[in-house]
């Protein structure tokens, strides 16, 4: 074979590829700490830079003159001597916008660190720009320290931003801060916002944080808002720990109230023994509306305390619950089928050993969109429960 | 004598475009190498991981009977560093135990969630939510195929990123960290992927990777050093000039907003997950939007590479159907300026690597048959034959390198020496066999033996052991 040059060419390449691999460990060490002795250079002139007293200057002309790693450096100690320069935050989020990927992170490390080192800094308003407003409320969520009274004043007028990307993040900085029970005035405000998803989220952070304090709130907001907004209001107090269902009681059972269903609809989302014995009387209410409310109650407080699999079914010598003997009782008389098809969900997720066999004893007089729920309903349990009560389920289906 | 040199001479500069294109990426993969270091080493980036500024992201794990192996996935997904995390397991009308080893190790009850997203899809049976962690929620659904159960996931997710996982992956801890990242860096950013990896032959605690092996079985390593060529070059370079096709549907994080707008995977694609970044680049360019598709060469997803040839056919078989119908869908791209560097450059690769098998087929059985007849002259043979090695060794061992440079995964001298010695052994029987599968899959294309969306089901021999 004659020897060609790109053969030699190759070869050659192969070669310093394997002298390359077996020499890597030490090459890659070698890369790592000239790369740190660079940084520590970078922040050693960095630090001699700001010293000067019109550092904030310095950091404005940065951004033409001074090499882009440099610019980092001087944010990066900016943010490490937060308590002394605070007074430069605005210039800090005015970066945050122009420049680089890397310098934006930076200086919002160094805004955060300011804001919760100096929280007087943080109600200053002289940054003016929704810009700066924006970056700074994202600069918050940097720190998990930023729960400040300062931080939540700041966060308060966040909410009221004419941005809705200020707002959006305002809303995002709260959840992450925990700071929704100080602000549940201004976050009432945004559950009429003019964005379904700033609703949305508002009506979200009001469920989960809400106590019995705020039980007229919630009474107003479940009147005033849509189905949408009930179901995450509720979904959210559904899955808070709080005994809000027990305050709610006296409303729902009150025949007088105008907050009469809506209070329903909050008993329901506790799992207490109160709370279920309320909603047993009122599924023998007259009013067919206030049946039906409490019936989709009575399925969101079965479906929270769900047991785990078949533990339920299978204690058949357990003490009867009064709330699942109501709804087969329901099951079995009721007629109007705006009441029945929500009873009917409610038994799927009863967990109870009869449950089945009521829910196929009332197939054969059903309406045909009953029926299908009917079925559905029994398959969910079946799909749930111990291998004897799918025995139980198939032996009814089987004739 | 001339008609047949000529002939070697046209499949030999294929191949050697194919492999001199490898080789130039190789460079440009150890810039954007560089770019991407300080994304995990500066102090500012581990302030932010441990800040709550990045964005909420859903994990959707479509499965499909994956009762042995589900748990330990989602156990590996619950433990990553993330602060808002929801995972969403869609079990595509499992017939094996999948809905009850979920059900026994996470204690399900029916939810309140419901499919708030527009896509449609097979029916939804059932929403459970966990009362053991309340950030997972399980869907059973009826059977529709893996982009169906997907299109639930995103339709159930609440959160503006969604992840797509197989269900058979163990994801490093800090993975979401990096693959979110540039999301916060880049607004207009829509997609990231991250790098796939082998499991096999890792050392595993607690569900976590904790240290990588090559394994002792062949084949196994032969791919080991297939996905470092992949990821480790391939990715790298095409994240230069924002350039990627592919973000593959065992590790890809996207807009949630932009799925729904642009109606989620498509259930009757071949390689769904292809087939979807190529319309992301059609409906962005089509509305003039500035997009920005990301690649982080720090975010690690580990996946179960095939045992056995028959299920290393069936893998290579979908991937390549699933390339060439992707091209075939979306052929308007190649070449068309309004694309950019995809339309330029991606697709054209993607072109060739289409044809490659083909050509280095023609290599392997026509320059002997003409040698054998008389028409090509041994040392020509021998030179096309030498070079063509060389030059694809040179891009394996340039993997090696930049692998170890950069993440030093392996860091025993003899895991190296293992990839060196597949680098060069793979040449003899492990590339003939991937030509084969590879050309099978066209074959079959063509012969209108599509294999549909479907699950794979590889023997799952190292999770099946205790």
């Amino acid at each position: 074979m004659p020897w060609h040059p790109a053969i030699t060419a190759f070869l050659l390449l192969d070669l310093a590829l394997l002298v390359a691999i077996a020499f890597a460990t030490p090459l890659r060490r070698s890369i790592v700490v000239a790369r740190r002795r660079r940084e520590r250079r970078l922040r050693m002139r960095a630090a001699v830079a700001l010293t000067v007293p019109s550092w904030a200057a310095d950091l404005n002309a940065a951004s033409g003159a001074v090499p882009p790693p440099l610019v980092s450096a001087m944010l990066w100690q900016a943010g490490r001597d937060a308590n002394e320069h605070c007074g430069v935050l605005a210039e800090l989020s005015a970066k945050l916008e122009v420049a680089p990927p890397r310098t934006r992170l930076i200086a919002a490390w160094a805004v955060a660190r300011i804001i919760s080192r100096c929280p007087h800094v943080a109600t200053d308003r002289s940054a003016g720009s929704s810009a700066n407003e924006l970056a700074q409320v994202r600069a918050l969520m940097l720190t998990s320290g930023a729960g400040t009274a300062a931080a939540t004043e700041h966060l308060r007028q966040a909410l009221a931003a004419e941005n809705p990307a200020v707002r959006r993040a305002a809303l995002r900085a709260v959840e992450c801060t925990d700071s929704s029970t100080a602000l549940m005035d201004d976050l009432e405000r945004r559950v009429h916002d003019r964005h379904p998803d700033i609703r949305l989220t508002a009506a979200r952070l009001i469920g989960r944080a809400a106590t019995d304090r705020d039980l007229s709130r919630l009474l107003r907001l479940l009147v005033a808002t849509d189905a949408g907004m009930q179901q995450t209001l509720l979904t959210a107090m559904s899955r808070a720990d709080q005994p809000l269902a027990v305050k709610a009681i006296a409303a729902a059972e009150d025949p007088s109230s105008a907050d009469r269903l809506s209070a329903i609809a909050i008993v329901g989302t506790g799992s207490d023994g109160r709370a279920r014995q309320a909603i047993a009387t009122l599924l023998r209410d007259r009013d067919p509306g206030v049946r039906s409310a409490a019936a989709v109650a009575a399925g969101r407080t079965l479906r929270i305390g769900w047991p785990m699999k078949g533990s339920a079914l299978a204690a058949a010598d357990a003490p009867r619950d009064r709330l699942v003997d109501q709804l087969l009782r329901l099951v079995a008389e009721e007629s109007i089928a705006a009441v029945l098809h929500p009873v009917v969900q409610a038994l799927a997720c009863s967990g109870d050993d009869r449950a089945p066999a009521a829910l196929l004893g009332r197939i054969s007089s059903a309406s045909p969109a009953l029926r299908e729920r009917l079925i559905e309903g029994s398959a969910l349990i079946a799909q749930l429960a111990a291998p004897v009560a799918r025995v139980a389920v198939s032996t009814l289906v089987a004739p | 004598m001339t008609w047949s040199i000529a002939f070697a001479a046209v499949v030999v500069a294929g191949l050697a475009l194919y492999h001199g294109f490898n080789l130039v990426t190789i460079a440009l993969a150890a810039v954007e190498m560089r770019r991407q270091r300080w994304m995990t080493s500066h102090p500012a980036v581990r302030a932010l991981e441990e800040g709550r500024l990045l964005p909420g992201v859903a994990v959707i794990v479509p499965a499909y009977n994956e009762q042995v192996s589900i748990v330990r996935t989602v156990h590996s997904i619950l433990r990553l560093a993330y602060a808002d995390l929801q995972v969403i397991v869609v079990s595509d009308g499992s017939t094996d135990g999948t809905l009850q080893a979920l059900t026994r190790a996470f204690a399900l009850r029916p939810s309140l969630d419901a499919p708030s997203g527009t896509l449609s899809t097979q029916s939804v049976r059932a929403v459970f939510s966990s009362a053991v962690d309340a950030r997972l929620v399980v869907v059973d659904k009826r059977n529709g195929g893996k982009a169906d159960a997907l299109n639930v996931g995103i339709n159930i997710a609440r959160t503006p990123l969604v992840l797509a996982v197989d269900a058979d992956i163990a994801l490093d801890r800090k993975a979401l960290l990096h693959l979110t990242m540039p999301f916060v860096l880049y607004p207009d950013t829509v997609a990231t992927s991250g790098v796939i990896r082998p499991s096999n032959g890792c050392v595993r605690r607690r569900e976590r990777i904790v240290r990588g092996e090559v394994p002792g079985h062949l084949l196994e390593a032969f791919q080991v050093l297939e996905y470092m060529r992949a990821y480790g070059v391939g990715r790298l370079f095409f994240n230069r000039f924002n350039g990627h096709l592919i973000i593959s549907g065992a590790f890809g994080l996207f807009d949630r907003e932009l799925l729904l707008e642009i109606g989620g995977y498509q259930t009757h694609a071949v390689g769904e997950d292809i087939e979807l970044v190529a319309r992301i680049h059609r409906h962005l360019v089509a509305q003039q939007r500035p997009y920005r598709l990301e690649f982080s060469s720090h975010a690690l997803c580990f996946t179960e590479a095939p045992h056995s040839l028959p299920d290393l056919g069936k893998q290579r078989l979908r991937w390549h159907q699933g390339l060439l119908s992707t091209l075939r869908i979306h052929r308007a791209m190649a070449l068309n300026r309004r694309f950019g560097w995809i339309g330029l450059l991606t697709v054209p690769y993607f072109v060739l690597e289409l044809a490659a098998p083909a050509l280095e087929a023609l290599g392997w059985l026509v320059l002997p048959a003409l040698w054998w007849t008389g028409a090509l002259p041994p040392a020509m043979l021998a030179l096309f034959v030498a070079v063509g090695v060389l030059m694809s060794t040179s891009v394996s061992l340039a993997a090696i390198l930049l692998d170890a440079l950069q993440f030093n995964h392996f860091r025993r001298s003899i895991d190296r020496a293992r990839l060196i010695a597949c680098a060069l052994l793979e040449h003899i029987g492990y590339r003939q066999c991937t030509i084969y599968y590879r050309l099978k899959g066209i074959v079959r294309y063509y012969s209108s033996i599509h294999l549909k969306s479907s699950w794979k089901s590889p023997t799952r021999a190292a999770q099946a052991a205790p």
